[in-house]
């Protein structure tokens, strides 16, 4: 074997917290990234893999204290002073972060980011070859049209030709290693098989080094050659990529293994038949904004029984969360109708709409932001029994305590707030106060894809366990696939605001009517290298 | 599941309320007692200047003009004979009447239009934007001298209403910012969806949340009105003789700073206290309200 390209050693890391207290981040990591290789590092969030890249570029805050080594092809990173990282940073170590419309300047041309990053690292080329540099890595990461789109500005490209522009700039000094944080993970399934495409094309005919940080099982085994596994800031095994998932060492990879959801498709019974909740039909959305109108729902028909799960499953810009948001009159609805348990929606008067929503739970995706940070968690859970039951006291607190209790929370934690909790625990708030005022319907906008897999998957687990026992219809909005098969009765699948296809979970997911749903169930990342590999070679052969 | 969460409980929670944390920080004692000592000063400026020397503020001696801090004058006395602490002592409820009562009415009107602007946003939002345009549009000292020289007796008050009517409209839009960026909040939309009144959004969720920012730029506005009175007076349109206040004796203690600076250092001294004391009170308030700087 070549020697590494980067070696990282015995790597510990701690922050210094303004009281005094240090706090270790990352302890004793030890890695090495090939020339030509793709190394995962994955682990949940606050396992440190986030710290360990960062480290390599020196990037991280002030109150930080690195020991160890870090050598890159020879040249010791730990300790190096601003002139060594200046030197190194984006020449050849380049990095490619989470969001690229964050990591792009809105108010400059791509083609001008690009230049400027040859400008810095490259002084001795000219300003032609700077032009036609800047092109030339355009089409490298295959952004269609490299002519013309070096003079686009970031807001003018989606969100995968912009992270490709992001990597573009990375490339431009041909670094011998790139650092991928998360690079996929803000983006749709289909735009992420194109990028993770990209990466595996650069280190086979680059032979750059990739260190790729990431939390989706589905990714590693997608384009990873080896893996780390890290936890509480600590390698838990590290393996080459089909060992790994055929044969994991650790409790802990088994246990993160077992808890990515997995599409299969199997047969669950069916929910008996039941009287329609929610009938939707027809429905049309349309924002206006100064003079422009957008359709973003566009003749939508829906309908769920009592008792049964419909999943609502479509790409960024598809219109599912709108939906949503029309059923409990959080969107303008333009045309249709939305009918919640025999009451119209849309044209009711205020009175009935509100005693409406009484009955409608909702719970959002990111936990944090949907629980006011000023309430206890109690407050949070008994605010809806309070305003709508005109419960106070003791019946209010005991109330109070079965919710908490339903969604597997200690009673006494009522007296904490949001964010003394982790995020697992903040989405059984949001579930606890969804369902206190026993909701006929609830809507679950992506009430997981913030959460870590474990996590998600016990949440999943009360969800499914609440909802069998409440027996309320749910209308499930998700982009995951594997999730929506773990939970839905029936699936509905949208594109640019247009229902593509809708049936019983196991048809849709295993027979697919139409082109549509046949691509995103391909580009869905599966947690198996042996297979993501076979179709990663059918695609090519 | 439940062995998960058992284990990551934390040690018992300790009462944590505004109160119990608010006690355990020097600073709030230290700003509460000099608030205090003002309003005490306030309240009986009489014998207090009488226990320090010269009881009465109009008892002047000109042929002491400009006495620097001595025997029987602990401050001096200031262009006019006068003795500076008994001036000082007797323009504190003035100038504490006039900064609070300004900042406090400010704080009502940018609240309440500031919420319902950002809030319901729309025509309410259009209107009141062009409102506030054109209050800063509008040259506040014109505005002032216009309508204070039309008043027929100019009272402490009168002067406040006067500063307050000018100075809401920089608040109000930053209430308005903060309620707007509140109001997109995830918490906000779920009260919506649980079918919760406008009214019980606003000030169970909506306010309390927005109200950091603004709480802080209002605390430092005390000091600015206390000395924008003096503008006032300065320019005869603002409080008149016999009335004492801090900003009076600025105004007039500016011509002298050469000569005798005294009389400006100690009555900005007293603003100062005033200021620094209703800021670090703000502060420390604000973040004991936020539970994530209480725990």
């Amino acid at each position: 074997m070549t020697p590494p390209v980067l070696s990282i050693d015995g790597l510990t890391v701690d922050f210094r917290t303004s009281d005094g207290t240090v706090v270790p981040a990352v302890r004793d990591v030890s890695l090495d990234v090939g020339a030509g290789e793709i190394v995962a590092v994955v682990g949940e969030s606050g396992s440190g893999k986030s710290v360990t890249a960062m480290s390599v570029l020196g990037l991280l805050p002030p109150n930080a204290r690195t020991a160890g080594s870090i050598r890159l092809a020879g040249t010791e990173l730990v300790g190096a002073d601003a002139a060594r990282l200046a030197s190194v940073r984006g020449r050849r170590v380049a990095m490619v972060f989470q969001d690229p419309f964050g990591s792009l300047d809105p108010v400059f041309t791509v083609g001008f980011q690009i230049r400027e990053v040859l400008r810095r690292h490259r002084p001795e080329m000219s300003a032609a070859q700077r032009r036609s540099r800047a092109v030339d890595l355009l089409r490298l990461v295959d952004v269609p049209e490299p002519e013309s789109r070096v003079r686009a500005y970031p807001h003018q490209l989606s969100g995968g030709q912009a992270q490709r522009v992001v990597i573009a700039m990375a490339l431009a000094c041909d670094p011998e290693v790139l650092i991928a944080d998360e690079p996929t993970t803000a983006l749709d399934v289909t735009v992420q098989r194109e990028i993770l495409d990209v990466l595996l094309r650069l280190r086979d005919t680059a032979g750059v080094a990739v260190l790729l940080i990431t939390h989706d099982m589905g990714v590693v085994a997608d384009v990873a050659d080896r893996v780390v596994v890290m936890r509480h800031g600590a390698v838990v095994e590290t393996q080459d990529v089909g060992p790994l998932f055929a044969t994991p060492r650790a409790t802990y990879t088994r246990e993160l293994l077992a808890a990515v959801p997995r599409l299969e498709a199997a047969h669950r019974p069916d929910p008996e038949a039941a009287e329609a909740v929610l009938t939707v039909e027809g429905l049309v959305v349309e924002y206006q904004r100064r003079r422009r109108t957008t359709r973003a729902v566009d003749g939508v028909d829906l309908h769920i029984a009592s008792g049964s799960v419909l999943a609502l499953v479509g790409e960024s810009g598809s219109g599912k969360s709108t939906i949503g948001k029309a059923v409990t009159g959080l969107a303008p609805v333009h045309s249709g109708s939305v009918v919640v348990d025999g009451v119209d929606a849309v044209d009711s008067p205020r009175r009935t709409l509100r005693a409406l929503r009484r009955r409608i739970g909702v719970v959002f995706q990111n936990p944090l932001g949907a629980l006011d940070p000023r309430h206890t968690i109690g407050e949070a859970v008994g605010e809806p029994l309070r305003v709508h039951r005109r419960m106070r006291g003791t019946a209010l607190d005991r109330r109070v305590g079965e919710l908490l209790d339903a969604v597997e929370l200690p009673g006494p934690w009522a007296g904490r707030f949001p964010h003394e909790l982790s995020g697992g625990q903040r989405q059984r708030v949001a579930i606890a106060r969804a369902i206190a005022l026993d909701p006929v319907l609830l809507v679950a906008d992506e009430p997981t894809s913030a959460l870590d897999v474990s996590v998600q998957a016990t949440v999943l687990d009360l969800f499914r366990h609440i909802q069998r026992e409440l027996r309320f219809a749910c209308l499930f909005i998700s982009h995951d696939l594997a999730v929506v098969d773990e939970l839905a009765d029936r699936v509905a699948v949208l594109h640019r605001g247009r229902l593509v296809e809708t049936g019983p979970r196991v048809d849709v997911l295993t027979r697919p009517a139409e082109d549509y749903t046949r691509r995103l169930l391909e580009a869905a990342p599966v947690p198996d290298p042996a297979r993501s590999r076979r179709a990663a070679a059918r695609l090519a052969g | 599941m439940s062995e998960h969460i058992v284990a990551t409980e934390a040690p018992a929670v300790a009462a944590r309320g505004v109160w119990a944390t608010v006690r355990r920080r020097p600073l709030f004692w230290t700003s509460l007692a000099a608030l205090g000592v003002l309003l005490v000063v306030a309240a009986f400026p009489g014998p207090i200047a009488a226990l320090l020397g010269q009881p009465d503020p109009r008892a002047c001696d000109l042929s002491l003009s400009g006495q620097p801090p001595g025997d029987g004058h602990p401050f001096g006395t200031d262009i006019q004979g006068c003795d500076v602490l008994a001036n000082v002592l007797f323009g504190t409820r003035t100038s504490l009447f006039i900064g609070l009562t300004t900042t406090a009415l400010c704080l009502l009107v940018a609240l309440v239009l500031g919420t319902v602007a950002g809030y319901f946003g729309g025509p309410a939002d259009r209107v009141i934007a062009r409102l506030t345009d054109v209050f800063l549009g509008f040259p506040f000292l014109l505005g002032a001298i216009v309508v204070l020289n039309s008043a027929p007796e100019r009272t402490p008050l009168l002067v406040a209403v006067v500063l307050a009517f000018f100075s809401w409209p920089t608040l109000a839009r930053l209430v308005r910012g903060s309620v707007r960026s509140v109001r997109e909040a995830e918490f906000v939309q779920a009260a919506h969806a649980l079918g919760f009144s406008h009214g019980r959004i606003v000030l169970g969720h909506v306010l309390p949340n927005s109200l950091g920012p603004v709480l802080a730029i209002a605390t430092t506005m005390v000091g600015g009105v206390i000395v924008a009175e003096s503008t006032l007076t300065f320019l005869g349109v603002g409080l008149v003789q016999p009335t004492i206040s801090w900003g009076l004796q600025l105004s007039t203690a500016q011509t002298y700073f050469q000569t005798a600076p005294h009389t400006l250092i100690f009555p900005s001294l007293f603003l100062t206290v005033t200021v620094v004391s209703l800021i670090m009170l703000g502060d420390i308030l604000r973040d004991a309200l936020d539970p994530k700087g209480r725990s």
